[in-house]
């Protein structure tokens, strides 16, 4: 059956490219950044360790939608992150994201120059 | 339910890729209504006689990622009703391979009839509570 509708879990695709986005945009700022964590810890990733989503409104085909992403919270290792789809004015889906810094493989704590980037973006 | 994890899968950190456990936990859902049609024949029937064209969605989730899975693996998708409301449903969803616990999730799904919200007909909802 055709619903024309967005299926929910396109929308966490959506939500990374926000995120990724984010970081770019921050790397753009600091170009310099990224290139020092890139050799401190080598091959660095955020993983999604948790998300809630609240489905408020269905998103159809040709729509056009803004990802909006900011943190919330900055700790040692791991960043909150808010999200939202909208469409306009509408907000179509919310979320709340957990992701933690890994290097190697394993959990670490983020490196100081992106911790203190990120709490400069924190809305207090 | 079992799943295999296959190449398409996973993601460039060759791990299943975050969002991709959401297709699993669908596929949970929909065998658990479909596992309740078959101990009920006419229990899905019937649903579908008071509410045409019926369908559940998701309405919110909560979601951890305990830990990775591979290439190959076998899960395990577990689903268990938490709560059932007149309208929604709260379900408790496991991701495992064996005793390994590497995703949980709380999803909230809600009746659809007709392009609106409606409540679940008394017959699914008490399949639903019994199970």
């Amino acid at each position: 059956m055709f619903s024309g509708i967005v299926y929910h879990a396109n929308y966490l695709r959506y939500m990374e490219r926000g995120r990724t986005n984010h970081l770019r945009l921050m790397g753009a700022e600091q170009q310099a950044l990224f290139e020092q964590v890139e050799t401190e810890g080598a091959g660095f990733a955020f993983v999604v360790r948790s998300m809630h989503l609240d489905f408020l409104k269905p998103a159809r085909m040709d729509d056009v939608l803004d990802v909006v992403t900011w943190p919330i919270a900055v700790k040692g290792a791991s960043i909150m992150l808010g999200q939202e789809v909208r469409r306009g004015e509408d907000v179509l889906v919310k979320a709340e994201v957990r992701v933690a810094f890994i290097s190697g493989g394993r959990a670490q704590p983020i490196p100081k120059s992106i911790r203190t980037l990120m709490k400069a973006d924190l809305i207090s | 339910m079992r799943v295999r994890v296959y190449f398409e899968d996973t993601d460039a950190g060759q791990i299943v890729y975050h969002a991709n456990f959401l297709r699993f936990m669908e596929r949970g859902r929909t065998n658990y209504l479909r596992l309740l049609g078959t101990n009920q024949q006419a229990l899905l029937q019937e649903a579908n006689d008071d509410a045409p064209g019926f369908a559940f969605v998701v309405r919110s989730m909560t979601i951890d990622f305990l830990k990775p899975a591979s290439l190959d693996d076998v899960l395990d998708i577990i689903t268990v009703p938490q709560e059932v409301r007149g309208a929604s449903i709260v379900l408790l969803q496991e991701c495992r391979r064996g005793d390994d616990l590497l995703v949980t999730a709380r999803v909230r799904v809600a009746f659809i009839s007709g392009g609106k919200a409606q409540r679940i007909p008394k017959s699914l909802r008490l399949s639903m509570e019994r199970a």
